[in-house]
């Protein structure tokens, strides 16, 4: 391809942009000018092709577009500007500027990626920590929330917003406080990262709970005196139903450490009687089989029998003490929490009954 | 559960299951040989027996104290030996020392009775015999001790529970003590120059044919029976609550010294001259008392020999009858 036809297909490229008749004329008088520079030998050894056309067509086009954005197209300074730019790459192979665009373009594309890629994972890595941090207060403001469900709000039923504005509170008011989403923006937009994924990790339901348990703070009420009188009244019954209940948990608490401690003790009695009763079977048969050899056999039978029944019933009592009885503990724990709480509750409805 | 505890866990199952195979295969082989494995035989009536040497050990005197059994004192001509009958081999201990059998009843799983370590007695029975401790639950249970006329067994005193004790046919000079709490004792065509000492609850006496040189019976909620076929000399039988029946005459009380029947016992034996000769038996001194029940004394007919002369009996050895 000599320059004649290089020129002819560029400005057939050119073309294809949205560029005036003159406009392109400009572009290609302008590359004539820097082919003018090359010498028709050394364009013929360079032999440039389809493509190198397209990337020239590419280039003078965001070039012209540059300069016409920053308003020195039609000024002679500007033109001295290009002038000097494009000597200024002209002795430069123009595939070599080509290609080190390209890669540098392709570098920038990277490095953004990459960017983007640390700040997700930054962002999953502080939600997941905030996760863990707060699952166990979640779980018990989850249970707090379904009793509340469940039987209403004992406080927000009973007092009047009107009567009683130092007291009651809306409820609907701080739910939706709770779900608020400049939460999970200020969470998230340091990373930008997808809130939804935020959203779904519970993280709404901890700042919830919180809301809940400031609000239960505030909200306490001071027993009217009739209640007072009430309740010291009531102390001789209260006060034994109470050492009642306690004691009852008191003695399962008691009851499944006994059984823990039976248990151990069992393993030891169970262990140490199955080994010398199979030993003894074991033994005795072996010796018993020179004399009458199926009685002797039968003996030695048994004797494993027993190690077996030994084995066996001591695996599944060390089970039990060790790895079961520690699970009741933790039951009876969580009962005894509830029972508080609900007790606790109904103290709270009573000062409110008797304050109406 | 951790992994190695379900290691241990399929093992102990799988050794449960060789342990079963084994034993299976071993009772088969046994059955196909005859063995039995609890006791040394089975007799026809279905009865498992399991016997022993008496004259082995030289045994001079017994001292059983069992319970839920019968102890059978037999006559044998042969050899002595003792006979477990329907017990399991794991109830029951003895042992012999200085030639006195101690035989008593002991709890399966007493760690002293499991551990058999002893020269003289019962051998370890091995665990199959605790397998099948309700094995022979149904069957009556009895202890069989064949005594020999020539058997150096001077001394036997029984204890039981439960059960009841006969002594039959022997001839061997022995003391015997013996007592139930719940049974009958019985001596039958016996003799012996040794006392006897029987205690009886909760059932009955019974001396038939038995010569006994000094009887002595308690009874309580229960009869004494004694068919005499020598005299008694009375010293001493009352009754609680009941009767006395001599005879099908009743009488209250009976005095001491009396003697019963009137006519003197004796017989005619060949002496070692091979001459003829009358032997004169002496009175069976008898003392006896029952709480709760009778006592009744029949005679056993009886032929003086033709030449035995007659003695007269005496105003103090007859009888008051209360019918006069």
């Amino acid at each position: 391809m000599d320059k004649i036809t290089f020129l002819a297909e560029l400005s057939q490229r050119l073309t294809k942009f949205s560029l005036m008749d003159d406009e392109i004329d400009i572009c290609v008088a302008k590359v004539r000018e820097y082919l003018d520079t090359i010498s028709d030998e050394e364009f013929a050894r360079q032999n440039p092709g389809e493509a190198d056309v397209d990337d020239m067509a590419d280039t003078v086009y965001s070039k012209y577009i540059e300069s016409k954005s920053a308003g020195n197209t039609d000024t002679p300074e500007a033109d001295a500007i290009t002038e000097d730019e494009e000597h200024d790459e002209a002795p430069e192979d123009i595939l070599e500027v080509l290609a080190r665009e390209a890669e540098e373009e392709r570098r920038n594309q990277e490095k953004a990626e990459e960017l983007k890629r640390l700040a997700i994972e930054r962002a999953i890595a502080e939600n997941d920590e905030i996760i863990a941090k707060n699952e166990a207060e979640n779980e018990e403001v989850n249970e707090l929330r379904s009793v509340f469900e469940d039987d209403g709000d004992p406080i927000i039923e009973a007092v009047d917003p009107e009567e009683r504005p130092d007291v009651a509170f809306d409820e609907s008011e701080a739910l939706n406080d709770a779900v608020d989403d400049e939460f999970i923006e200020e969470e998230g937009s340091d990373f930008l990262v997808d809130t939804s994924s935020l959203k779904k990790a519970g993280e709404k339901p901890k700042r919830t709970d919180k809301r809940f348990k400031e609000s239960e703070k505030k909200e306490k009420i001071k027993g009217t005196p009739l209640f007072w009188t009430i309740f010291v009244l009531l102390l001789p019954i209260i006060c034994p139903v109470l050492l009642l209940g306690a004691g009852v948990f008191a003695s399962v608490y008691v009851a499944i450490t006994l059984l823990i401690v039976a248990l151990c003790g069992a393993i030891v009695a169970v262990v140490t009687m199955g080994t010398i009763v199979s030993l003894v079977g074991i033994i005795y048969g072996a010796i018993l089989a020179f004399k009458i050899a199926p009685l002797g056999m039968y003996e030695v039978g048994i004797g494993i029998i027993v190690g077996s029944l030994t084995m066996l019933l001591s695996v599944l009592m060390y089970n039990l003490a060790i790895r079961f009885s520690p699970l009741l503990y933790k039951w009876l724990t969580k009962l005894l929490k509830l029972v508080v709480k609900q007790l606790i509750m109904l103290f709270n409805k009573a000062k409110k009954e008797c304050g109406r | 559960m951790k992994p190695t505890s379900i290691i241990f866990l399929i093992l102990s199952v799988v050794l449960l299951a060789v342990g079963i195979i084994i034993c299976s295969v071993s009772a088969e082989s046994a059955d196909s040989k005859g063995i039995e494995l609890i006791c040394d035989e089975i007799d026809k009536d279905g009865n498992a027996i399991t016997r022993d040497d008496l004259d082995a050990y030289n045994v001079t005197s017994f001292e059983i104290n069992m319970k839920d059994v019968d102890i059978n004192v037999i006559r044998t001509a042969k050899k002595s030996y003792i006979e477990f009958v329907n017990i399991n081999p794991a109830v029951y201990d003895y042992k012999i020392s200085n030639g006195t059998m101690e035989l008593k009843t002991i709890k399966p799983f007493n760690i002293k009775s499991f551990i058999k370590l002893r020269e003289n007695g019962s051998p370890f029975s091995g665990l199959r015999s605790y397998l099948y401790l309700d094995e022979y639950e149904d069957k009556a249970a009895s202890v069989n001790i064949y005594i020999t006329d020539t058997s150096n067994v001077g001394k036997m005193n029984v204890t039981l529970n439960n059960g009841s004790i006969s002594v039959e046919e022997t001839t061997v000079n022995c003391v015997y003590t013996l007592e139930t709490k719940k049974g009958d004792i019985s001596f039958k065509d016996m003799e012996t120059k040794g006392k006897v000492k029987a205690t009886v609850k909760g059932g009955d006496f019974y001396a038939d044919s038995a010569y006994i040189e000094a009887l002595d019976f308690t009874v309580t909620g229960g009869d004494a029976h004694l068919k005499l076929h020598r005299q008694c000399r009375f010293t001493k039988l009352e009754c609680d609550t009941g009767i006395i029946t001599i005879d099908g005459d009743e009488y209250i009380e009976i005095e001491k010294g009396m003697i019963f029947p009137k006519a003197e016992r004796a017989e005619l034996v060949t002496n070692s001259d091979g001459e003829e000769e009358v032997l004169r038996y002496q009175p069976i001194d008898v003392a006896g008392k029952v709480y709760d029940g009778d006592i009744i004394i029949t005679e056993i007919p009886y032929e003086a020999p033709a030449d035995l002369p007659e003695e007269e009996i005496s105003e103090e050895d007859s009888i008051e009858d209360i019918s006069e």
